[in-house]
């Protein structure tokens, strides 16, 4: 019988802090260091011609600290819009959200933001955009100056800091922004769909590297895309998005211990959570459209 | 040949054939550049022999009379005034337009109440204006600078808005704000090199409109270069018509080039498309 | 400093933006109207008298002659200008080769101020309509070229590419390609180039040969009609606007036609 027909259940989680459909207010106070960033309630309506579209409905959870947490879902379910209530660039219309036990009111520089379009100013070089990213922490100037070449080197760009961004490839671009988003030191670091503009070999390169830097810190960290494979090789927890409006519709543990390789990616049970995932994305997604439909769908008088 | 060098010589070849060939794209645009100038000096020559040099001076005569008169009579003096009223004109077009168009493109509000008014100063006949205008200002240099006024805040500002539109409709504002980059930093280290292309664009084509409203007001005043021009066909002195009209056309020109070389690096940096319609800056 | 962007969830009315324009535009004539009644300056009359004077104007029938003569000389020189104008924007936008010949001295010449040539203009075609003509020509003629070319170079290469392979001739490749691409870009220019049109019938009709409506502004000026003058001065703009609003409409017509072919 093939594993895709099997759902195995032992990968969902039961991790109480992560809701969906009903606000719970009981977890707002005092779980201390269990949740460092904490959503509860989120709700998030834009005003698109003359209708309402509600982008969140009561999404919650709760990332650990030192967690990377992934955020997997479709375009357009409101994913990049959790990210940027969380660094404080968008206020959401009800709900609270907290990191570290203090609520967001504007970003800070505790929370880092690693966008998917770069958006490196393009007349400044290299080094000056990563110093352009530290104008803000007040910090003496050479302890700015070496935090841009030590990251600068960890990307691997220390031999081309005086070039400008059209002059670099995109996967470089990226590296520049990721250099200067860490270079701030972010207790919390969020990436938006950061391989998304990249193409899919860039993408692979980046995705180790970004692994890689996570096993060197303590730092914690919430991954936005729609790449299930991205997920499970960054995240030790997935939360399954759906959209229209978007809610939080499964929690998954990633079982695998670090680090993640390719060796991982060929193995079945690699397969099977890719498969997991991947139902409860379809099923999520065929509940509102009617075009889509899953072999397990219940409709489909299987 | 061995096998291993053959793929290297091969790829030279490639270089080089591809190197040969821009080289005669080049020669041949360079020369048919060069042939259109003397066609042009040749069809100057010959027109004016056949015309008679009441008609069209002959180039000779107008760089051995025309020009030496343009320091000796004054006229290139009389020039520079112009030029210094055309500039304080200019100057009082960009203080108004840039932070006009800057708010402009910063608010759809300030853009619907104010879209009108720069549409309505740029489609509206301004010539027009010449003999209402002459009536309030009089017939001297304040006259001139009111018309380079009107005729040059345009360009500068609608360009003005459209850089700074992009800037702040675009993703670089809220990148810079999750990067708690103050409001004024903002304004200073993205808004302002963000812009500048085209805000150097609009001051380059409103400077284009600058010479023909100080010159249009000047002619209808007949008034220090206007009038010194209308005098030299009026007493026939064509070669220092058109050596005059050739100093005016250079620097115009010049003016207009050095802006354009400057956009043009300023693009370059930034990687934005640096050809224009002509393949020249935009 | 807040930097949290709080957006609205209730819808907007798109029609706030039509009424602000409008505002903006009544605004205008409250603060003339305003300004010409305090009389500090003598040239700009309260807006209600202007609009008696012009409506004065307008029965008495004076108008009809000068306003035919001078939309006569803007049209001719305009459709000059837009024919050829868009077929050099045309030459220049297919030929590179071309395009880098005579690039320059379009540049050139579009850099050089032409008002400066008012006089020699009028010596070499005389007072008349001819060297009216020829500067309204100068005065029109690129804003056509330079978005005529920058229409055709937009056609995206794949278009290009698609037409080869379909294989049909270089002139219906033209026709069916690159004039619906480069259409809205002349239009642009068209529009441009009818209100200086307007501008430049005016110079001409002040500088050049002065007659019809330019004759009139002079003669009020001279005369120190002061309410006449501002009359006749808002007419001419209005003149330019509806000269304007009318290639618009053509536009919209013909875009509408071209689609539905």
């Amino acid at each position: 019988m093939p594993a895709v027909d099997h759902v195995d259940h032992r990968w969902l989680d039961a991790d109480p802090s992560a809701q969906h459909g009903s606000a719970s207010v009981g977890d707002a106070a005092g779980e201390g260091t269990q949740d460092y960033v904490k959503l509860v309630g989120i709700n998030k309506a834009f005003a698109h011609r003359r209708q309402n579209r509600q982008i969140l409905d009561d999404v919650s959870f709760s990332v650990r600290k030192g967690e990377f947490c992934a955020i997997v879902g479709a375009s357009g379910c409101g994913k990049s819009s959790i990210l940027r209530i969380v660094a404080g660039l968008l206020r959401s219309d009800s709900g609270s959200v907290s990191v570290a036990g203090r609520p967001i009111t504007g970003p800070s520089p505790d929370v880092g933001l690693v966008f998917q379009q770069f958006n490196l100013l393009p007349w400044k070089t290299v080094e000056e955009n990563i110093m352009f990213g530290l104008e803000s922490l007040k910090l003496p100037k050479d302890v700015k100056r070496e935090r841009c070449r030590h990251w600068m080197t960890v990307v691997g760009l220390a031999d081309w800091s005086g070039l400008y961004p059209h002059q670099l490839s995109g996967g470089m671009q990226q590296r520049v922004s990721l250099a200067r988003t860490m270079a701030r030191e972010p207790s919390l670091v969020l990436l938006d769909e950061p391989f998304g503009a990249l193409d899919a070999l860039t993408r692979r390169f980046l995705q180790q590297e970004v692994a890689r830097l996570w096993q060197e810190g303590s730092r914690t960290g919430i991954l936005v895309t729609h790449d299930i494979e991205e997920g499970l090789l960054l995240a030790d927890r997935i939360f399954v998005m759906s959209a229209n409006p978007g809610r939080i519709a499964a929690t998954v543990e990633v079982p695998f211990a670090h680090p993640r390789d390719e060796a991982l990616q060929a193995t079945a049970e690699f397969a099977q959570m890719k498969e997991h995932i991947w139902h409860l994305l379809t099923a999520e997604l065929s509940r509102n459209s009617p075009f889509v439909r899953t072999r397990n769908d219940p409709n489909s008088g299987a | 040949m061995t096998r291993t060098a053959a793929p290297e010589l091969r790829q030279r070849t490639a270089v080089a054939q591809a190197q040969a060939r821009d080289r005669r794209h080049r020669i041949t645009v360079w020369s048919l550049r060069a042939a259109a100038v003397l066609l042009v000096l040749v069809t100057w020559e010959a027109v004016a022999a056949s015309v008679g040099e009441n008609l069209l001076p002959r180039t000779w005569s107008v760089l051995s009379e025309g020009v030496p008169a343009l320091v000796s009579e004054g006229y290139a003096a009389e020039f520079g005034s112009t030029l210094i009223r055309m500039t304080i004109g200019f100057a009082i077009a960009c203080a108004v337009a840039l932070p006009l168009g800057a708010l402009l493109g910063a608010s759809r509000f300030w853009a619907d109440v104010l879209t009108p008014y720069a549409y309505g100063i740029y489609m509206a006949p301004r010539p027009a204006l010449l003999p209402l205008l002459i009536l309030t200002f009089g017939a001297g240099a304040t006259f001139g600078i009111v018309m380079v006024l009107l005729f040059a805040v345009f360009f500068p500002l609608i360009n003005t808005a459209k850089g700074v539109s992009d800037v702040v409709n675009g993703p670089l504002y809220e990148m810079s704000r999750s990067l708690q980059i103050s409001r004024l930093r903002t304004l200073s280290s993205v808004l302002v090199p963000g812009s500048l292309p085209y805000v150097i664009a609009g001051i380059r084509l409103g400077l284009g409109m600058a010479f023909n409203g100080i010159l249009l007001a000047e002619l209808w005043t007949a008034y220090s270069t206007g009038g010194l021009l209308q005098a030299m066909i009026s007493y026939h002195q064509l070669p220092e018509y058109f050596a005059f009209a050739g100093l005016i056309a250079l620097t115009a020109v010049g003016s207009y080039s050095l802006l354009g070389v400057f956009e043009r690096r300023l693009r370059r940096r930034r990687g934005m498309a640096v050809t224009g319609v002509f393949g020249e800056a935009a | 400093m807040t930097t949290l962007s709080a957006t609205s969830a209730r819808p907007r009315w798109r029609g706030w933006r039509v009424v602000r324009i409008l505002l903006a535009v009544l605004f205008f004539f409250l603060v003339w109207e305003a300004y010409g009644r305090t009389g500090r300056a003598l040239a700009v009359p309260p807006f209600t008298e202007v609009w008696s004077e012009l409506s004065t104007l307008m029965a008495s029938g004076d108008l009809v002659s000068p306003t035919l003569g001078t939309t006569a000389v803007a049209l001719a020189g305009f459709l000059i200008a837009a024919v050829l104008g868009s077929i050099l924007g045309l030459l220049i936008g297919l030929f590179p080769v071309f395009r880098e010949v005579i690039g320059p001295w379009v540049s050139g010449a579009y850099a050089t101020p032409m008002t400066m040539f008012i006089p020699i203009i009028g010596m070499y075609f005389g007072l008349g309509i001819g060297s009216q003509v020829f500067l309204v020509v100068t005065f029109c003629i690129f804003s056509v070229l330079m978005n005529t070319a920058e229409g055709v170079q937009a056609v995206p290469a794949q278009y290009y590419d698609l037409a080869r392979s379909i294989g049909i001739s270089k002139v219906r490749r033209v026709l069916r390609i690159i004039v619906p691409f480069a259409l809205p870009y002349l239009f642009v220019g068209l529009r441009i180039s009818v209100a200086s049109a307007f501008a430049g019938a005016i110079t001409a009709e002040l500088l050049l040969a002065t007659d019809d409506l330019g004759l009139m502004m002079m003669m009020a000026s001279g005369n120190f009609q002061f309410v006449k003058l501002a009359a006749l001065t808002f007419y001419v703009a209005v003149l330019g606007f509806v000269a304007v609003g009318l290639v618009y409409a053509l536009e919209k017509l013909v875009s509408r036609r071209l689609h539905a072919a």
